[in-house]
């Protein structure tokens, strides 16, 4: 692998940008995006300080190559989940009392397959929609997973518990038609399916095959990560790719030789419905930084309402050069 | 390692910010402290760099001699750990850098002294330190914000960092928080600020204006943009992930006997030795 400067990646990627027609860069250029954005994705790009990550556990079903975290990481201590609904409660109080509506999403993530613990995600659920208030505005539920686990039962349990998206990392499984089935019966289940999964070189020509299939079974969202390399992935991706070149931002993040911005130009010239989102080191500096709670640009627009994702998501979607000349 | 040795301050900055409210950190702080670096000093690898001690932080350090002296002593001291000599500097904004107060903190072993000249409007005394300062302390530095009103004194001066023996200039992005956010935008009503990891301030070119000028009149002290981008790199955990090749980039200054020896020269071109 090969370190390339700051300069040298950076211009790389505003080159990118600027072959995509109808691409927009919105929280002052951090986002770069076509089609509206889950609405989950929204706190990312706002001082939302009630949302919350649920790490739920560590096990995992997968085995990538570029996955950030550690193999051999513990499980989280069974306190976690009594000092998140502490948390969570504490912030939720301070959001009212500041006049706001609290947090704007809650996602079970992190570390592991999240559908290995269907109870624990049950148990949160159970939590976190007892405090919520008739008539005022709901988080914004959703789940990730790699899908292996993500059948026809799984996904109804999800549903009946109130989850409102499930993301696919599709990439996991190299692209199955197994868990591509699996993303039509969230389709037909949930307000919101989308796929969130690394811009790994590797995955270039499977992923852009598929993208008429995702339009196709009803996919909203493409959220295409920038391949974080961390100290337990980095001899995994040398091994790997032996020509990869990354850089240095806040973390270390691999370039993908310009794959999220072909999947965003393909999107646009084939009309396709979902947006396309860079969730780049641009937007993980934004996302994890104390920087946007000093001052941040609003992002009105930017994001799918969920009021009306319900309604949305059982007619046909425009396609993402329309949608986007309509935001505002 | 930054050591903060306390909070108080002779000066109220626009650009600062330290939030001035909390209290001094105390004995068992120090304690901490040098305990932990006794611990961690063994721990070095062979061939890793030297390790850096800086006193700084929210506070002006030379409010706190006492305790900088007691600090330097544990590290450089004859009951040191043993290990590799640190590169020890200090911050200050120079209103209390008196020749008898850095001749003190000289003979315990102090490498290097950065003057913030901006937080005195680069009063005529502060300047006059400096100049004493460059005969006392081996390495002098200037290191003050990238602060747009100070454009016209930052270029005037040049020369002058020139003739006093300034050995780097190290120019600071103004980093924007919840503390100085509104003094910020009281003064400078068009301010432009972005984001990397923090919020930053756009310095007008200042910065690149300053490396020019140095560059085309030959001036011998080297000139940092020391912006978000460095920030990030040195706050954030890539660096930890994958250590960037930084040979050659900061001066070699020769190592220095106990508490001995002044006006070293530098080896070779570069930046301040801040690793």
């Amino acid at each position: 692998m090969r370190l390339i400067s700051i300069q040298e990646a950076l211009e790389r990627k505003f080159r990118r940008q600027a072959a995509v027609p109808g691409l927009r860069l919105d929280a002052a250029g951090r986002c770069a995006h076509v089609g509206r954005l889950s609405p989950g994705c929204r706190a990312c790009y706002e001082p939302d300080l009630a949302s919350f990550f649920i790490p739920v556990g560590s096990r995992c079903n997968g085995r990538c190559a570029y996955c950030p975290t550690s193999r051999r990481a513990p499980e989280p201590p069974p306190s976690l989940a009594s000092r998140i609904r502490a948390q969570f409660e504490r912030n939720l109080r301070a959001a009212r009392a500041a006049g706001r509506a609290g947090p704007s999403r809650i996602s079970f993530t992190g570390g592991g397959e999240p559908l290995l613990y269907l109870d624990r995600v049950a148990a949160y659920m159970a939590f976190f929609r007892g405090l919520e208030t008739p008539g005022a505005p709901r988080p914004w539920y959703w789940i990730s997973t790699n899908g292996r686990l993500a059948d026809a039962p799984a996904l109804d349990r999800l549903r009946a518990m109130g989850l409102d998206e499930v993301r696919f990392h599709l990439g996991a499984t190299a692209f199955s038609a197994r868990v591509c089935r699996h993303v039509e019966l969230a389709a037909a289940r949930f307000p919101a399916v989308s796929v969130e999964t690394p811009a790994w070189p590797p995955h270039r020509r499977a992923l852009l095959e598929l993208l008429p299939r995702l339009d196709a079974m009803g996919v909203r969202h493409l959220n295409l990560q920038e391949v974080e390399i961390t100290r337990h992935n980095r001899p995994r991706i040398a091994a790997r790719q032996p020509g990869a070149e990354v850089y240095l931002s806040h973390g270390v993040f691999l370039d993908d030789g310009g794959l999220a911005y072909e999947c965003m130009a393909e999107a646009v010239a084939r009309r396709f419905r979902f947006s396309v989102l860079d969730c780049s080191s641009l937007v993980k500096q934004y996302q994890r930084a104390p920087g946007k709670f000093v001052a941040h640009r609003r992002v009105d627009g930017l994001c799918d309402d969920p009021r009306v994702l319900g309604r949305a998501a059982r007619e046909p979607a425009a396609p993402v050069a329309a949608r986007a000349r309509g935001m505002g | 390692m930054f050591i903060p040795v306390g909070r108080s301050c002779n000066r109220r900055c626009v650009y600062c910010t330290t939030r001035f409210d909390g209290a001094d950190s105390g004995p068992a702080f120090m304690r901490r402290v040098k305990a932990r670096y006794r611990a961690a000093l063994p721990r070095l690898s062979r061939g890793a760099p030297r390790p850096k001690i800086a006193f700084t932080g929210g506070g002006e350090p030379l409010l706190y001699l006492d305790e900088v002296a007691s600090y330097l002593r544990s590290f450089l001291g004859p009951r040191r750990p043993r290990g590799p000599r640190p590169w020890v500097y200090l911050y200050t904004n120079g209103l209390h850098a008196t020749a008898d107060r850095l001749r003190r903190l000289a003979d315990l072993g102090l490498d290097e002294i950065r003057f913030h000249l901006g937080a005195s409007d680069f009063a005529p005394a502060v300047r006059r330190r400096l100049r004493v300062a460059a005969g006392i302390v081996p390495v002098v530095t200037v290191e003050t914000p990238a602060w747009p009103p100070h454009r016209r004194r930052l270029l005037d001066l040049l020369p002058f960092f020139a003739d006093a023996g300034v050995r780097h200039l190290n120019i600071g992005e103004v980093q924007v928080n919840a503390v100085n956010l509104a003094r910020i935008a009281a003064r400078l009503l068009g301010a432009e600020v972005y984001h990397v990891h923090l919020l930053h301030l756009y310095d007008g070119g200042l910065v690149y204006d300053v490396m020019e000028r140095v560059a085309e009149r030959g001036y011998p002290y080297s000139v940092l943009d020391c912006s978000g981008f460095v920030k990030q790199i040195q706050r954030g955990p890539a660096a930890d992930v994958w250590p960037p090749d930084v040979d050659g980039l900061c001066a070699e200054y020769p190592e220095r006997r106990d508490g001995a020896g002044r006006g070293p020269r530098a080896l070779a071109g570069g930046g301040a030795p801040c690793g």
